[in-house]
């Protein structure tokens, strides 16, 4: 008897710890909600952990299917007015180190304006055609065609985007950016540690890092501002006739690469122990006399243009296509 | 009887009609509207020693900061230092209150995702500081401090937010 008892109680425990993960995993909720939206819906998206795939569609409705967090108390899906709340809700308090965040799929109509959040949570967001507003803490964002005031930051997730169009902000700390074949009317990105590589066609630019490096693929630009403390910057591009460039850098180098005439008056400061490298024209650069810091000041073209470079240590460098 | 009845209902009529409010022997308001008056007049005039006494105040530091940096062109402290000294002064005040800000809200400052950009940005500005001490007129230098300054803030900033959600995983 009493070994019929141990058999039993071994029985259970081994049951127990076998169905434990599974329980854990069986707890994810799974949903598939639709609503009927206006064409002008505003959507606010809240996902604390876990992967999310919002997608812009032909259609007049929402819906949003997958599974919720397996720590998730159930999920907020509801329309007031033009607002569209989604919202994986957690509880208040908790230790969520489980391995089953949310995996959902939303679709949305096209001009639908997007408020995500997350913390740890992954992003996909594509085919939007109005303003999209992203704030993640540690998760990656990838955006795909997309077209309106674009604002999409991650903490220290890489931000991958493709054919961005309108006013685009993007922003990371530790996390990288690359963005591919952009376009509209101004791009901005802000990097701290993170590198940025950027190929656009956008003609107002602005980037800026502390240590990551910067890499740009321009075309026509006509306002170019480049900030950086020791992180290197390149950029290649063509400078519009009355085009500006500003780059200021503490010890990173920042190399410009220009494709075809340019027209402006350029001016280029090292003060501490970087060097200018001009092979743009046969303008020389002067050397400070006690060998420390070196300037450049010449006219390119018609000079209608402005060019603006400082470093303290970086080294300038200034070449043609 | 009937006198005192008539009586008795005259008195009750009149203090129906609040006849017998006792009255003051004169008219107190204007006795009231004099004080007020007198007391607004007394605090007019002490407001105005307080803005005669700030304005002097003012015209002496102005004064002496004139004097200063006229009696000390291209000396120890010419203009281009005494207003890097001001904006390094102001830009440590804001970081100060920054930081005091977010300690009163339960946040040690200890958060070390940054930590090394921000050290380097602090040595960014005392070296660019440096440099602009001999290098006054580079208005490049001036924006790039203007920039690291912000940089520093909106890192710090962001520090405290991340921290803040990182908690709630």
């Amino acid at each position: 008897m009493k070994k019929l008892m141990n058999l039993l109680f071994s029985v259970s425990v081994a049951a127990v710890l076998y169905a434990a993960p599974t329980a854990a995993f069986a707890a994810q909720e799974s949903v598939d909600k639709r609503l009927d939206v206006p064409a002008n819906v505003v959507v606010t998206i809240e996902n604390m952990r876990g992967e999310v795939e919002i997608i812009g569609t032909e259609e007049t409705y929402a819906q949003v299917r997958g599974k919720l967090d397996e720590y998730a108390t159930g999920m907020t899906f509801e329309l007031a007015d033009n607002n569209l709340t989604i919202r994986v809700e957690m509880p208040a308090r908790g230790n969520f180190s489980g391995n089953h965040g949310s995996e959902l799929e939303i679709h949305l109509p096209s001009s639908a304006e997007l408020n995500i959040s997350g913390v740890s949570s992954d992003f996909v967001v594509r085919d939007f055609s109005s303003d999209v507003q992203l704030n993640t803490v540690s998760g990656d964002i990838h955006a795909h065609s997309l077209r309106g005031k674009l604002n999409l930051t991650s903490v220290s997730g890489d931000i991958q985007s493709e054919k961005l169009t309108g006013r685009v902000t993007l922003k990371s700390v530790s996390g990288d950016i690359d963005d591919r074949d952009g376009a509209g009317s101004n791009a901005s990105y802000s990097s701290t540690s993170g590198d940025i590589d950027v190929r656009t066609s956008v003609s107002d630019i602005s980037a800026e890092s502390v240590s990551g490096d910067v890499m740009l693929d321009l075309q026509s630009v006509s306002n170019l501002r480049l900030k950086s403390v020791s992180g290197d910057v390149k950029a290649t591009l063509a400078l519009t006739r009355n085009g500006r460039i500003s780059a200021n850098s503490v010890s990173g180098d920042v190399e410009l690469l220009f494709s075809g005439a340019v027209d402006a008056n350029l001016e280029a400061n090292v003060s501490g122990g970087g060097s200018i490298v001009n092979d743009v024209n046969d303008a020389r650069v002067e050397e400070s006399k006690w060998g420390v810091g070196a300037n450049l000041e010449t006219r390119l073209g018609s000079g209608s243009g402005t060019i603006e470079l400082t470093t303290m240590s970086g080294d300038i460098i200034l070449r043609k296509k | 009887m009937t006198t005192a009845n008539e009586k008795l209902a005259r008195l009750i009529s009149e203090a129906a009609d609040g006849k017998d409010t006792p009255q003051p022997g004169h008219d107190l308001w204007r006795g009231i509207e004099h004080s007020i008056s007198r007391s607004g007049r007394r605090r007019g005039r002490w407001l105005n020693w307080a803005w005669a006494s700030a304005a002097c105040a003012v015209l002496a530091v102005g004064l002496v900061t004139f004097n200063s940096m006229q009696s000390s062109p291209g000396t120890a402290t010419p203009q281009s230092e005494l207003l890097l000294t001001v904006l390094n002064q102001q830009h440590e005040q804001q970081r100060q209150m920054l930081l005091s800000h977010y300690q009163t809200v339960g946040w040690d400052g200890k958060s070390g995702y940054v930590q090394q950009e921000l050290e380097q940005i602090r040595a960014s500005i005392h070296e660019v500081s440096e440099q602009l001490i001999e290098e006054p007129n580079n208005r490049q230098l001036w924006q790039l401090l203007q920039w690291l300054y912000s940089k520093e803030l909106e890192l710090l900033e962001s520090q405290f937010k991340v921290n803040e959600q990182l908690q709630q995983v």
